[in-house]
């Protein structure tokens, strides 16, 4: 969790082209939880959310040996977020399996331009008001 | 607006705290505060569900043997040896759903003597500390919501586990109860994209089908009601159970119903707060979750595609099982006439005011 990946216990499914993963309770697909509330000391509002989901984008851009690593698509179905979280801890993480949906872009600035597209696409209205909070969270995962 | 430093810096944004959020500081550290100075008990109440209403007879019964004096943490017998009086250690989370609640409920961890730690959330019943008559509000309004919680669970209802409540003469009244990080409220779902078109909504059908199931075993003894029935207090969890929580308006009780219009009255409480507050936009102090934005057809009719017809089917299965079935069927076809045609018409209201009423851009 310290390294803002998910520790997930593989479930059986009977069909060998479908990996999945139990994770545990209290992680939900950012995808499913749309909702977003004003921030506050204890409540995570959409600009702390979207300023924590570029930051952990920019540390997977990080992570490429040579050309920055991105998520491809289906971005909020690959980062989950915790919803009881103490003050200190990652508030979202990534899912098992987001290594399949990886590839490489030639820039950062390719690879900010390809998220702002998807997350707009993904979250819409809710992503275009914390924009600069991506962003900002983006370029701080990348240093 | 009032600009603050985040102590505990959630991210590294500076963010513009509202006054709203700042009282939401004030209650935890009340809370942390009143924590410091409690003395824990054992609950000793039963309570009763053969009672017309039990969180009334308990909360008579409990203040009939309780002194209430100073500051008093009542634990249901099984954690009440684990929680010790020096609760000091309550550690707040950070959650998304905080705002959600009218009520400023908050989460966190309590420290309990074995060092282990149980996750609660905290429910303050807000009164105005130098006001013994809106104490005593407060009180009666803590008690209602812990003691119908329990009545729900002995009466068979899935719900949040008990931890008990706190009573304290320098301040509001707490109910605590086991958090459960595994359920999500069915309002934070996006229910505008129900009829949106293209969109796969077999998911929220699902959600809406069982919903329907949970209220008419609610309503199937005909004196029942939750009170606050909606999509916030109707929560799933990763079992794909939908079951409610947030009674403290509510009346739980296997005690059979007197009349049909007992029964009308507690169901049509129930039903018609959960339409108005799906077709009502996502606006405003109490706002609903919009779910007829897209839909261009007929409100009531889609209303009882995708909720009412499965809850009168069920409400029928319920009222011919067990004995003297045939007082409760006749009994049951009365209410369910009533309110269909009561339902009915409200949607017709509601269709008018909120059809076409799209948000301000």
């Amino acid at each position: 969790m310290s390294k803002g990946c998910v520790w997930g216990e593989e479930v059986e499914t009977g069909n060998e082209a479908v990996l999945a993963y139990r994770i545990p309770n209290g992680l939900r697909p950012l995808t499913h939880d749309s909702k977003g509330y004003a921030p506050s000391e204890f409540v995570y509002g959409d600009a702390e959310l979207f300023f924590d989901v570029g930051k952990l984008l920019g540390q997977v851009a990080q992570s490429g040996s040579e050309l920055p690593n991105a998520i491809q698509y289906n971005i909020g179905h690959h980062i989950a977020i915790k919803e009881f979280s103490r003050m200190n801890e990652p508030k979202v993480l990534l899912v098992p399996g987001f290594e399949a949906v990886l590839g490489t872009l030639n820039t950062d600035d390719e690879l900010l331009e390809h998220y702002t597209g998807e997350l707009f696409v993904e979250f819409g209205d809710q992503f275009v008001q914390n924009t600069e909070s991506f962003t900002e969270g983006f370029n701080v995962g990348l240093n | 607006m009032t600009e603050i430093l985040n102590p505990h810096a959630i991210s590294p944004l500076e963010t513009q705290y509202s006054e709203e959020a700042l009282l939401e500081r004030e209650r935890v550290t009340k809370f942390q505060e009143t924590l410091s100075r409690v003395t824990v008990r054992p609950l000793t109440v039963v309570v009763d569900t053969q009672e017309r209403e039990p969180d009334v007879a308990a909360a008579e019964e409990f203040f009939r043997t309780d002194l209430r004096l100073g500051t008093n943490l009542y634990a249901i017998p099984e954690l009440a040896s684990l929680l010790t009086d020096e609760l000091t250690g309550f550690e707040p989370f950070v959650s998304r759903g905080g705002k959600a609640s009218g009520h400023g409920v908050f989460f966190g961890a309590l420290t309990l003597a074995d060092g282990s730690e149980l996750n609660v959330a905290v429910k303050p019943h807000t009164a105005n500390d130098d006001d013994v008559i809106s104490r005593r509000a407060a009180e009666r309004s803590c008690l209602k919501d812990y003691f119908t919680n329990v009545s729900a669970k002995q009466c068979g209802f899935e719900s949040l586990k008990p931890v008990g409540f706190i009573f304290d003469d320098e301040g509001s009244p707490y109910s605590l109860t086991v958090l459960d990080e595994g359920i999500k409220s069915l309002e934070s779902i996006d229910w505008t994209r129900f009829y949106q078109p293209g969109y796969t909504s077999e998911g929220m059908r699902e959600l809406l089908y069982k919903s329907a199931i949970v209220a008419a075993d609610l309503h199937a003894t005909g004196n029942s009601a939750h009170g606050d029935f909606e999509p916030r207090n109707l929560v799933s969890n990763p079992y794909g159970h939908v079951f409610l929580i947030d009674w403290e308006y509510g009346t739980i009780t296997d005690a059979p119903s007197r009349d049909v219009d007992e029964r009308f009255g507690n169901s049509w409480k129930d039903l018609r707060r959960f339409m108005i507050s799906l077709v009502k936009p996502n606006r405003g102090k109490y706002p609903g979750v919009d779910l007829f934005r897209h839909c261009d057809g007929d409100y009531w009719q889609e209303f009882k595609d995708i909720f009412f017809d499965d809850y009168v089917e069920f409400r029928h299965e319920l009222a011919e099982q067990g004995s003297h079935h045939m007082n409760r069927l006749r009994d049951t076809e009365a209410e369910l006439a009533q309110l269909e045609s009561s339902l009915k018409e409200e949607m017709a209201l509601l269709e008018k005011t909120f059809k076409g009423d799209q948000p301000q851009a």
